[in-house]
């Protein structure tokens, strides 16, 4: 047998042919005019130039051990409670009352994202495609934050790849009453959170198209929301719902982040589909996902300082006001995304 | 409406209902083997007698075996052990004689306390001795060999001051034993037979227990055994349908479909993972587990016809496995069953059998079609020659199929011949790649996936399916491994024809059903009688496994064995 073998390999060598994981799929995934996808991949938005000189011009950020070398220069002869803690206070109890940093917020003009409150605003972005009236101040927020920038920031790592890694974060959506992917003027869009592991495929880098996911609807039911859109060349386009709450543990912790005139902006595959997910996130709730995720030792690897950044978010802010401070409280914003399909069982 | 013929159709059938079941020829009898313990046979020795968790915490010590005829079973009747192997046996003893007798164990699996640890209880290690010897022995212990063991015990008792201690190292005596690690057909005269021999009862029990267990007899077989029931019809019928009506029953089963489909393919298949993302090690074991859950449902839970599984769609399903078939799933193994328009029907479209005889990177028609005749019709296809030309094939850039691509091939006279045999089944696979996932096209190519199994032509793959169900090989085959696989050894047409004629009859008339060929095997007169050969003499229950220079280097126990005896 094993002489056999090795000689028909030699047959095999000659006619090895290459094949993509979506050319083996036989069948359609959509089926009885449903399909559906699970997130693999949700960062924030972040447009980024080569040396980061058009968006940035005035460099990054400090972080927390940046900012702490400046505050304390003789820290060895203060106590931790007039250091270390202090900074630690603020931290987990940030104000908007300026600090002696000047913040560097994103100088460009270009963003991802979506044209939320369908005005063009001055103070709006301008899509890399020309489409003018993006909102994204959370961009604007942290594009000059090292830890937010692909490919090798902390957060732009981490918290991406808690997306695949937990259970506890596996968003799906799913399109129902679909004629064709290519163009359908009215489908129904279903966003749960699914109970299983994501299969990746054998090289262990990709997460597989035709996997299974049942629906939490139990500790997962709170999340559930359903939405009206429509497919144009290959593009879904929801309408926005009032919320979105996406769970997002990282490193353990579980938290979440709560997003406002949540809208889909998908392109389909029968396999894939990528796009951005928008909306006004609540600025409390951002911040507060971040530091219960990361601790200050995660902080400084990124260069982001949570007391900085906490006033930058609410001094950005453009939305749902506080009725009675008049301050806003939610702020434009646009994740990245990307799903792969699954078959979702109820 | 007139019945005038009714009286001579009731005739018929009375007659065809008194006919007389094909009766087993009388000299039907099987050869004594010595064989050595698989892996899993140790392994399961050893959580019957000490329990899983002992049995799991070592790595089972034995030699892969060669597979013979088909079996990896049959490779052990001819398979012996090297000094290393001994080793390694050696440690994994000691490893279960330590664990076995540590606190946590003693308890319960040491039916009795020593009046004193530090200075032994001769009484006590006879019990717990005798009683574990008997189990792993698969037969008791004459009084003797006991007696050694014990000595033994309480030997290494004064060394160590430690009576568990010295229960282990007579423990790991007893697991390095000859007669453990080897299962030995022991006879004596058939009085049905003047002049003949027959397995004793214990041998009997063995070779019941490993055919339908994969496991030794259990207490109350062993006990069958020591009463002489297994001697009579009525006993063995008994004890037979014990093991027959138990759930272990299944695990004896995978056992022998795992082999008979040479699933230890899997230990080592792989997948290269650029052309194939999909198919994972998740992917493969749970490829070999669907198969073995189809085939136990369908032959054991269902008790269906055995053919059937040819051309079943019912099947079970994984979340890791369901991505390859292209359907949703569920959490765990849960039944499934693929629809009618559904190209996949029967063993031959899982993905165990279209993976495991494929490439790394493509397909193969031949090694299916090979694997197809060999593994169900026991047929043998011959090897290729060594001085094979590729140089054509690799050549013509318009072969695309792997039909094409052998239709080149086999311009070669002396290729053709061979190919022939395995091609025309194999290519009618050709609508699932290297790793069994469905294709419509190769290389944008249509599939020609018309084919001939032994004279039946087909134009699809449910043809083909049914060609296979309908081979009248295939019942054969089932029988032949059944039956080498549970005597232990190869079988021989000179020897064993008409045994395997009146097993086939069996089954088929049966419906080929398996439980109940397993019961026509296991009552045989072939299974218990054995041929007349020349045996040299052997003494295995009596025989010391004591070592020399622990009497020679201690003339006290000398003195207490020989007082003993």
């Amino acid at each position: 047998m094993g002489n056999f073998k090795r000689l028909l390999t030699l047959v095999a060598v000659a006619a090895a042919t290459s094949m993509t994981s979506s050319s083996l799929t036989a069948a359609s995934s959509l089926r009885d005019g449903t399909i559906g996808y699970v997130i693999t991949d949700l960062f924030w938005s972040v447009y980024q130039t080569e040396d980061a000189k058009q968006e940035c011009p005035r460099g990054f950020n400090d972080g927390p051990r940046e900012q702490f070398a400046k505050l304390y220069p003789n820290y060895k002869d203060m106590s931790v409670e007039e250091t270390q803690l202090r900074q630690e206070i603020q931290t987990w109890h940030p104000t908007t009352e300026p600090d002696e940093f000047e913040f560097l917020a994103v100088e460009g003009d270009l963003s991802w994202g979506l044209n939320l409150d369908g005005k063009t605003a001055p103070n709006d972005f301008t899509h890399p495609d020309g489409t003018p009236g993006v909102d994204n101040e959370v961009y604007r927020s942290v594009g000059c934050i090292i830890g937010f920038r692909g490919p090798d920031g902390v957060e732009y790592i981490f918290q991406n790849k808690a997306i695949v890694d937990e259970r506890y974060n596996r968003m799906m959506i799913e399109l129902s009453d679909v004629d064709s992917l290519e163009n359908d003027d009215s489908v129904t869009i279903t966003m749960s959170r699914g109970m299983d592991r994501l299969l990746t495929d054998a090289t262990g880098a990709q997460v597989m198209a035709g996997g299974t996911q049942r629906v939490d609807t139990r500790w997962g039911k709170s999340l559930i929301r359903q939405m009206q859109g429509s497919i144009k060349d290959s593009v879904l386009t929801t309408e926005p719902i009032d919320d979105l709450i996406i769970p997002w543990m990282n490193l353990g912790v579980p938290s979440i982040h709560l997003i406002r005139d949540m809208r889909l902006q998908l392109t389909l595959t029968q396999d894939s589909a990528s796009g951005v997910l928008a909306g006004y996130a609540d600025v409390d709730t951002w911040y507060k996902q971040l530091i219960r995720n990361d601790s200050t030792h995660h902080l400084s690897n990124g260069q982001i300082s949570g007391i900085s950044l906490y006033k930058a978010l609410r001094k950005f802010a453009d939305a749902y006001p506080n009725p009675e401070s008049g301050e806003n409280t939610a702020i434009s914003t646009s994740l990245d995304v990307k799903l792969t399909q699954v078959f979702i069982t109820h | 409406m007139k019945f005038t013929g009714f009286p001579a159709i009731l005739v018929v059938l009375l007659l065809a209902g008194c006919e007389q079941a094909p009766t087993e020829p009388l000299d039907n009898a099987s050869l004594p083997r010595t064989r050595l313990l698989t892996g899993e046979q140790y392994a399961n020795t050893i959580a019957q007698v000490f329990g899983a968790d002992i049995s799991e915490s070592i790595l089972p010590p034995m030699p892969p075996m060669a597979r013979t005829d088909g079996l990896l079973a049959s490779g052990a009747a001819f398979a012996g052990v090297t000094s290393d192997q001994i080793s390694q046996i050696q440690l994994s003893a000691a490893s279960v004689a330590e664990q076995v007798v540590d606190e946590d164990h003693r308890g319960f699996l040491i039916p009795c306390r020593p009046e004193s640890i530090s200075e032994g209880d001769s009484a006590c290690a006879r019990q717990f001795l005798g009683e574990t010897a008997r189990l792993l022995y698969r037969r008791p212990l004459d009084e003797a060999r006991l007696t050694e063991l014990v000595d033994i015990a309480r030997y290494a008792t004064e060394q160590t001051n430690d009576f568990y201690d010295g229960l282990a190292l007579a423990l790991e005596a007893i697991l390095l034993s000859p007669e453990v690690i080897f299962i030995v057909d022991q006879t004596e005269p058939d009085p049905n037979r003047p002049g003949e021999q027959r397995l004793d009862d214990y041998s009997l029990a063995a070779r019941l227990s490993f055919l339908l267990w994969n496991a030794p007899p259990d207490a109350n077989l062993l006990l069958a055994a020591e009463n002489g029931e297994l001697s009579n019809p009525e006993g063995l019928a008994r004890a037979v349908d014990r093991l027959l009506a138990s759930s272990r029953l299944e695990a004896g089963m995978r056992a022998f479909f795992d082999d008979m489909l040479g699933f230890d393919d899997f230990n080592s298949l792989a997948k290269d993972p650029v052309v194939y993302p999909m198919v994972t090690g998740a992917t493969l074991a749970d490829a070999r587990e669907q198969t073995l859950r189809t085939i136990i449902d369908h032959v054991l839970t269902e008790e269906a016809d055995y053919r059937d599984l040819f051309t079943t769609r019912k099947t079970f399903m994984s979340m890791s496995l369901a991505p390859v078939y292209g359907t949703p799933s569920s959490d765990g193994w849960v039944p499934y069953e693929f629809d009618e328009s559904s190209p996949r029907i029967g063993l031959l479209t899982h993905v165990s059998f279209l993976a495991a005889n494929s490439h790394a990177v493509r397909s193969s028609p031949t090694l299916r079609g090979k694997a197809l005749r060999e593994l169900f019709l026991c047929q043998h296809v011959p090897e290729p020659p060594p001085d094979v030309d590729f140089s054509g094939l690799e050549e013509d850039e318009n072969a695309l199929t792997a039909r094409a691509r052998l239709r080149v091939h086999n311009e070669n006279p002396s290729c053709a011949g061979c190919h022939l045999i395995t091609d025309p089944m194999g290519l009618s696979l050709e609508n699932f790649n290297g790793a069994g996932l469905f294709r419509e096209t190769e290389d944008g190519a249509e599939l020609d996936i018309t084919g001939e199994l032994d004279g039946v032509f087909y134009d699809d793959i449910s043809g083909l399916a049914s060609a296979m169900r309908d081979h009248p090989k295939l019942s054969y085959c089932l029988v032949n491994r059944l039956y080498a696989y549970g005597t232990g050894g190869p079988v021989t047409l000179k020897d064993d024809r008409d045994t395997l004629r009146w097993l086939e009859t069996q089954f088929i008339d049966g419906g080929h059903k398996l439980p109940a060929v397993l019961r026509d095997l296991a009552l045989s007169q072939a299974f218990s009688s054995i041929r007349s050969i020349e045996l040299p003499s052997v003494n295995i229950a009596g025989e010391s496994s004591m070592p020399t220079n622990l009497n020679d280097d201690n003339p006290q126990l000398t003195q207490a064995s020989a007082e003993n005896n």
